[in-house]
């Protein structure tokens, strides 16, 4: 079980300056170590000693993963860049003003000065069970206290559940998603890309992970393609408060629409599953309409097909269909 | 306690190539001392048929369905322990149904057919295991008696692969209520089971699961080995020449019908045995 005794355990901390030494670090140390970006969902492993890596690889000092460069075809933010940059980008407020409009709705100003867009890509979930040390499935054990009778699972999935019902905690995730970003990853064999997509994992696939990293691999950027840019696009969080929480459910949509019917669209839901979902089946259904009432309806409807709420969360499914068919309706060039 | 440490799949995988690499080298000692086997009796011989039937349909069927299901429980359950990430959980327990339908399958076939004394071991299969295990290992060309349709060698694995089975068929059963699947919801509280218990049909399941690792390597080095070609083309085509089944067991033990080449019904097989007992 975690102790919030505020006092991390004790660790060898590593600083390196270089993308590669920070590799050979991590290949060095493979299991054993754990990767620090801006701290803000490490430190609460630590302090809480939940989680007690024996190494620390630090990603500060290596600038080649700091910030972002724009061409005409993609934009490349660098992993260890900062979520108020990524908000406060002129680029992508013009090109992907949901990208910025996400970063800017994560947490709080101080979270967003020090948090990193890689760090928040790679944050694992918020179940209080797996966070405060429980041995569930997440953790290597065999059962989910998140589903079990009388249990707090307010914020837990509605979709997608496999043993473990733990959902998804990033913002920003669900944006590059539906703008068809890739993310750039280095490991042992060099540098791979991963459609944003198939980045993130299920419990169904690996109980165990949020993402498709492997110990001793590094997010080290994210390319977004130009292919939506300037498009209808739409981001929306609902969360209990303005500040500090994570999203209960959040929306973002990237629609191509001519002479009033949408032609093609990409809708994803954070909050909702363990991995942001694509919801293929919405976005097949409005495909070759226009975004009327019974569109919306039909769209809504798919999006939660198969939901199965837990005892405290019947309400997502309805914030769900709301969301999805505002994503659709409000989305603006 | 919540399950089996999987370092313990690696020291299985170890012992299991320290056992095909030592039997493979005692084999080969073995196999140049050994002079080849003197011609069968003409008598004998004449009433064999040219082919023997070892495996008939049915069970060389109900064989690769096992080994297919066998194959996909350790795929989605060992690879992805591995690393390689893919959505496993479905095809772990459809192939755990298809072992079960196999295990039920088998047990009542074995019934009907009233072969269920063939994997008896008594004391005089004991003791001739312990003198084939004897001949094995000595230098020279030893004594070695001949089995009837089975060995003690090939019995014991049976018991042992059995039991791995039994106890992966029972844990993987009740662990199947814990996820969803086209019959029911998850219910992690299936029959009020502690998560103590839990933990000890997690751990029996892994154990089991690991020693059926090590039983496939010895089953398919032991398949793969060229002394052993006969028994692996029989599992493809049923049948193995007269040479073969003179050469390797004793006609007593395992009678085969003259006209056909089949085993006759264990009815027969008793009442033979019997006769010859009486002789
Ligand atoms: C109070 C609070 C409120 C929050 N609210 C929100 C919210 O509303 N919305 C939201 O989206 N997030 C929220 N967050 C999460 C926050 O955004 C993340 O904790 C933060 O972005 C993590 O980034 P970091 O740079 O601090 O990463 P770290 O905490 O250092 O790392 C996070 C995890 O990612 C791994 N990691 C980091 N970088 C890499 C990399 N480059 N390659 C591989 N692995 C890596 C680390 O090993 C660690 O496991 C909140 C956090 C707090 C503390």
């Amino acid at each position: 079980m975690a102790q919030i005794n505020d006092m991390m355990g004790s660790f060898e901390l590593f600083q390196p300056t270089e993308l590669d030494g920070a590799m050979d670090l991590l290949r060095r140390h493979g299991e054993e170590a754990w990767v620090l970006s801006g701290g803000m969902d490490t430190f609460d492993w630590l302090k809480d000693r939940a989680k007690r890596p024996t190494v620390v690889v630090d990603l500060g000092g290596i600038e080649e993963l700091k910030g972002i460069q724009a061409d005409n075809r993609t934009l490349r933010i660098g992993a260890m860049t900062t979520l108020t940059e990524v908000a406060n980008h002129s680029e992508i407020r013009s090109r992907f003003p949901i990208v910025a409009q996400s970063a800017e709705k994560v947490a709080t100003p101080q979270i967003r000065n020090q948090g990193t867009l890689g760090g928040n890509l790679c944050q694992d979930t918020r179940c209080w069970y797996y966070r405060a040390g429980w041995p569930c499935y997440r953790a290597g054990g065999n059962t989910c206290y998140a589903n079990a009778p009388g249990a707090l699972n307010r914020e837990h999935s509605i979709l997608e559940a496999n043993r473990c019902v733990a959902v998804t905690p990033s913002d920003v995730a669900p944006t590059l998603i539906a703008l068809d970003a890739e993310m750039e990853i280095r490991g042992r064999r060099g540098t791979r890309r991963v459609r944003a997509e198939d980045f993130f994992i299920g419990p169904a696939i690996d109980i165990t992970r949020m993402t498709v990293l492997q110990p001793s691999e590094l997010l080290t950027a994210i390319h977004i393609p130009d292919t939506w840019a300037g498009r209808p696009m739409y981001f929306e969080k609902v969360a209990d408060r303005k500040a500090w929480d994570f999203a209960l459910v959040n929306v973002a949509s990237a629609l191509e629409v001519s002479n009033g019917t949408i032609h093609d669209a990409r809708i994803v839901v954070g909050g909702v599953a363990a991995r942001p979902l694509r919801m293929r089946e919405t976005e097949r259904a409005i495909s070759g309409h226009a975004p009327n009432d019974q569109t919306l309806e039909v769209a809504a409807q798919a999006a939660v097909q198969g939901a199965r709420p837990l005892q405290f969360n019947e309400y997502k499914v309805a914030l769900t269909k709301n969301l999805v068919k505002r994503a659709i309706r409000e989305a603006r060039s | 306690m919540v399950g089996l440490g999987w370092d313990i799949f690696w020291a299985v995988v170890f012992l299991g190539a320290l056992f095909v690499v030592g039997h493979a080298i005692l084999a080969a000692r073995k196999k140049r001392a050994t002079p080849p086997p003197a011609p069968a009796d003409p008598d004998l011989a004449a009433r064999v048929p040219e082919k023997v039937t070892r495996h008939n349909g049915s069970a060389r069927i109900s064989h690769w369905v096992l080994a297919l299901a066998t194959l996909a429980l350790l795929i989605t359950g060992f690879v992805p322990i591995l690393g390689l990430q893919f959505p496993w959980v479905t095809i772990h327990w459809i192939a755990g149904i298809i072992l079960t339908g196999y295990l039920l399958y088998h047990v009542v076939d074995t019934v009907r057919r009233g072969t269920l004394g063939t994997m008896w071991i008594g004391r005089e299969e004991i003791s001739k295991g312990i003198e084939r295990l004897k001949g094995f290992f000595s230098k020279g060309q030893g004594a070695e008696e001949k089995p009837g349709k089975w060995g003690t060698e090939n019995i014991a694995f049976h018991h042992v692969t059995a039991l791995a089975g039994i106890a992966v068929i029972a844990t993987g059963l009740l662990m199947m209520f814990r996820v969803d699947t086209w019959f029911w919801s998850a219910n992690p509280y299936v029959l009020g089971i502690s998560d103590n218990l839990w933990g000890w049909v997690y751990v029996l399941h892994g154990v089991a699961a690991v020693g059926f690792v090590g039983l496939l390597m010895a089953h398919i080095y032991f398949a793969v080995r060229p002394d052993n070609f006969w028994i692996t083309r029989s599992m493809f085509k049923g049948w193995i020449t007269r040479d073969e089944y003179l050469g390797h067991h004793d006609p007593e033990l395992w009678p085969v019908d003259e006209g056909t080449g089949a085993s006759p019904p264990a009815s027969a097989r008793r009442t033979a045995a019997a006769d010859r007992a009486g002789d």
